[in-house]
């Protein structure tokens, strides 16, 4: 057996005639997150097994990589001293991002179990809102004196550093502990070690505040291209730190939200096959219904306008495609423009430089389908004659110039209005494109009809 | 004194037409240079020239990366070759290449003149791979270690060494043919004493990615093993660079983007929205507009058919845009969410059968609800109307739902096993073939129900 290379069942095969010393070797060599991955398919006695058999410290390195329902699963089953173990090797932002998942009876096990130092900790940082950057933070960095000699900073790093998340960079501050710099270890042991750290040290510290938002502090890391960010609170005290791992995790996330609104989805975390039918139902339903419901715009105007699809029924035959191109349309134009807020490049100080654009964009997209659009009706359906397919064709003419101006404009709008762009403006540009398509389109028609029949 | 924190390119232009040489060198230490950097993206190519003369050479080279694309160009070809030298020096080559990617040919090869032998061969080993491969984003700046390395010689090592690298976080080892044989962290060499041996304290599972690989898996690598820096080979398992995680947030912010664009029918547009031209936003969306237009055809024609009825119940044709976009909204809900997961590792094809069945369990629930909600808007809001027809729009929208979601379901699996993008293909194609099936049934249901 390889054990460099074990299928599900070779694993499953030494825990049932545990083979502890191969397994020590697996643990040893496979790296935590892949171990983690094939927990998902053990029973819970498995698992179990294998926790008690493993040294705590690579244990424990696994359960911060598992699921959340395995940690659930596992932090019922476990015993008290099994807790204490898990809570002195994990890191502590990686414990609060599951606390915050877990039901309320498992979250007092464990802080039952939590010493009370750790409990204060664990405390503070659930505090925080699950959205700011309080709860990405972790406490262990390393803090030096702007006092301090390199030769006494390093020291301070090899006795700090040792559970510290990042050493890379050394965060100093003052007496008051207001953050006045940071420096970097590189620096450190490159200089002279008789040299002050205030004389090596960066004054221009870019930090956040632990109210800030999450995707503020993507931003940041993505702007100043930085591995690491110091949090403070209001009085700039140093609190904690934020890695540029877990801000990688949040892009993530926060772009499956920002998909999921545009699709009119109420955002749902978790993986699509974990996830309930319940849930993803509820999630659903909400835009479902309110579209609907607002689809009757649409059946308005079609009732409004009777008369004219009464006299020529074949205008309904383009209906479909009017509504499509409108849509499609203004999700391109919103698309860009949604992307655009997220990542910052956009504010609504530009709504008239997107609109001027979307104009443009819209003019020469317009003539390029008009063009297209008469010349597959005179040759695909020449009994329907040139004046319905200059008609229809004008119609999507004006239907991209609104759907992209509206597109465009309809995000930006919801930033002033400070509703979120991509749950406002994905679902509702569709419905409110369909009903402009459809209004132009039947004066079109009214008017053509009244002239041939004049 | 100035006050720096009003600092805009009012302030910066007075600085430099007064040559305020002392005020100036103060201000750029003290301030971020990343946001000074956009306010010197503002101001003319002479004062910008004037600022590099005066600045400190590790900072001008700092500014410059940070300037925008055209900036560059502009300062490049105004630049002296001693100035052009000192920049190479002082940038990290991926930096470097970064910004010569963009550049044309004439300028690049003015900046590769000035550039002595080492450099050039590192810029031109860079620029050979594909853009978006491991090989074009990679550093050549790290540290690297023996296997046979005292730890007092690996921190001797560091120091010579880490002056130019861009972490020392971790280190690489080596063996004598310069093979990739295992990883430590500087964490470790500092705490052990100096005489053991790196071999004896290294990690051998190291995680690796080699040059050709795509940008994304190194970046999804990375972000599933916690990795702050990944060792990048070549294909005989020779270390040649690293990749830090600080690059990849941006090579992961470019692919949710570009995910968002495909799925709004777009074909991918690199670069920020004001800064696009018109011709490249129009390329990028003309395409799927016209195939769209041009397929939605087929929905028309099925409506033609029955033409004859529409004639007789004309009524029947007010709904046409609810149905289309009730099962419209219901396929990209399906789509969207099976898109996520694939993109997001968790769906495979193999998971098809649980897709359809979670797919079919959820519309179940929806169709009813909507089914019920519809005809109770009909009875509270036009209790005089025929409620046959709409028993009939009901019923249409209820197995629409089931319909839509299985094709949103199934569609970007199907991609996938084929090779497609999952984005790409499946998000614009689900909104026509589920108007067209849409059509179909409202009308084939009409038909039955209604004896029309």
């Amino acid at each position: 057996m390889d054990l460099l290379n074990l299928t599900l069942s070779e694993f499953r095969v030494l825990i049932e005639t545990k083979r502890v010393k191969e397994l020590r070797i697996v643990f040893e060599e496979w790296h935590p997150a892949d171990i983690a991955d094939m927990l998902t398919y053990l029973s819970l006695e498995e698992i179990l097994f294998l926790f008690k058999t493993i040294n705590k410290e690579q244990t424990s390195q696994v359960f911060s990589y598992c699921t959340i329902e395995t940690q659930e699963r596992l932090i019922e089953a476990f015993s008290g001293p099994q807790i204490k173990s898990i809570l002195e090797h994990v890191e502590f932002d990686d414990v609060v991002d599951f606390l915050e998942e877990l039901p309320d009876n498992l979250v007092r096990k464990v802080l039952q179990n939590a010493s009370d130092s750790q409990r204060q900790e664990i405390n503070i940082l659930l505090s925080y809102h699950p959205n700011s950057a309080g709860a990405l933070i972790t406490t262990k960095y390393v803090e030096i004196n702007e006092e301090d000699t390199l030769k006494e900073a390093i020291n301070k790093v090899r006795s700090q550093g040792k559970g510290a998340a990042s050493i890379q960079t050394c965060f100093v501050v003052n007496q008051n502990d207001r953050l006045i710099g940071t420096a970097r270890l590189k620096d450190m042991m490159t200089n002279p070690e008789d040299e002050r750290v205030s004389e090596i040290m960066e004054t221009d510290v870019i930090s956040v505040n632990t109210k800030d938002d999450r995707e503020e502090v993507v931003k940041v890391f993505s702007k100043y291209d930085l591995s690491v960010v110091p949090v403070v609170n209001d009085q700039f005290c140093l609190v904690g730190i934020i890695t540029v791992d877990d801000v990688i995790d949040v892009i993530e996330e926060e772009a499956t939200e920002d998909i999921q609104k545009m699709a009119a989805i109420n955002p749902l975390e978790g993986s699509y096959l974990q996830t309930s039918v319940m849930d993803m139902f509820k999630s659903r339903i909400p835009w479902l219904l309110v579209l609907m419901i607002s689809a009757t715009l649409t059946g308005l105007v079609m009732e409004a306008y009777a008369h004219i699809t009464v006299a020529l029924t074949s205008l309904v035959m383009f209906i479909p495609m009017l509504m499509d191109t409108a849509g499609n349309a203004g999700s391109q134009a919103s698309a860009m423009v949604i992307r655009g807020i997220a990542i910052d490049h956009l504010d609504i100080k530009d709504f008239f430089v997107v609109l001027w654009k979307e104009m443009k964009a819209s003019v020469i997209t317009g003539i390029i389908l008009f063009v297209v659009n008469v010349l597959r009706i005179v040759i695909f359906s020449p009994s329907l004659g040139w004046g319905i397919a200059v008609l229809v064709s004008i119609a999507i003419f004006f239907t991209i110039m609104l759907a992209n101006l509206i597109g465009g404009s309809l995000p930006l709008v919801a930033l002033l209005i400070k509703v979120d762009p991509a749950a406002m403006a994905g679902p509702v540009i569709t419905t409110l494109v369909d009903v402009v398509a459809l209004i132009i389109y039947f004066n079109m028609a009214a008017f053509y009809l009244g002239r041939v029949l004049a | 004194m100035i006050d720096f924190n009003q600092c805009n390119p009012e302030l910066l232009s007075q600085l430099i037409e007064g040559r305020q040489v002392k005020n100036l060198r103060e201000l750029f230490d003290e301030m971020n240079i990343v946001d000074l950097a956009d306010i010197v993206a503002e101001l003319t190519v002479e004062e910008i020239l004037f600022l590099f003369k005066t600045l400190r050479k590790d900072i001008s080279a700092q500014l410059f990366t940070y300037l925008p694309n055209e900036v560059k160009a502009d300062m490049i070809s105004s630049f002296t070759s001693g100035q052009i030298k000192s920049m190479i020096e002082t940038l990290y080559t991926d930096d470097l290449v970064d910004f010569l990617q963009d550049l044309p040919a004439n300028v690049i090869r003015q900046i590769l003149k000035e550039a002595d032998h080492e450099q050039r061969s590192e810029i031109n080993l860079l620029l050979s791979f594909p853009s978006y491969s491991a090989g074009s984003l990679m550093s050549l700046d790290f540290v690297e270690l023996k296997a046979e390395d005292s730890v007092k010689q690996a921190i001797s090592k560091i120091k010579r060494q880490g002056k130019d690298a861009e972490t020392i976080q971790v280190c690489f080892v080596v063996d004598e043919l310069r093979n990739l044989v295992g990883s430590v962290s500087l964490r470790t060499i500092l705490f052990e004493e100096d005489d053991v041996l790196i071999k004896d304290i290294m990690d051998i599972d190291v995680i690796y990615a080699t040059v050709y690989d795509d940008q994304e898996r190194v970046a999804k690598l990375m972000q599933r093993y916690d990795l702050t820096v990944c060792p990048i080979v070549n294909d005989e398992l020779r270390l040649i660079g690293i990749v830090t995680i600080d690059d990849m947030i941006d090579v992961l912010e470019d692919e949710v983007t570009e995910d968002i664009q495909k799925m709004a029918a777009i074909i991918p547009l690199d670069g920020s929205y004001l800064e696009n031209s018109l011709q490249d936003i129009l390329k990028s969306r003309i395409a799927w507009l016209l195939v769209l237009m041009v397929s939605a055809t087929l929905t028309g024609s099925i409506i033609g058919g029955f033409e004859e009825q529409i004639e007789l119940l004309p009524a029947l044709s007010f709904f046409i845009p609810m149905i289309m976009s009730t099962s419209g909204n219901a396929g990209t809900q399906a789509s969207t969410m099976v898109i996520r997961g694939i993109v997001v590792d968790q769906l495979d094809t193999k998971d098809v059968f649980k897709v359809l069945s979670k797919e079919l369990l959820v519309a179940l629930l929806s169709g009813s609800v909507i089914f019920a909600a519809n005809m109770i808007r009909v009875l509270v809001f036009m209790p005089s109307s025929d409620l046959s027809v709409h028993f009939v729009v009901s019923m249409t929208l209820f197995l629409m739902m089931i319909i839509s979601k299985m094709v949103g379901g199934v569609l970007p699996l199907l991609a996938k096993k084929f090779n497609q993008d999952p984005a790409a293909m499946a998000a614009p194609l689900i909104t026509t073939i589920v108007d067209a099936l849409a059509m179909l049934i409202y009308f084939s249901l009409a038909l039955l129900w209604l004896g029309l």
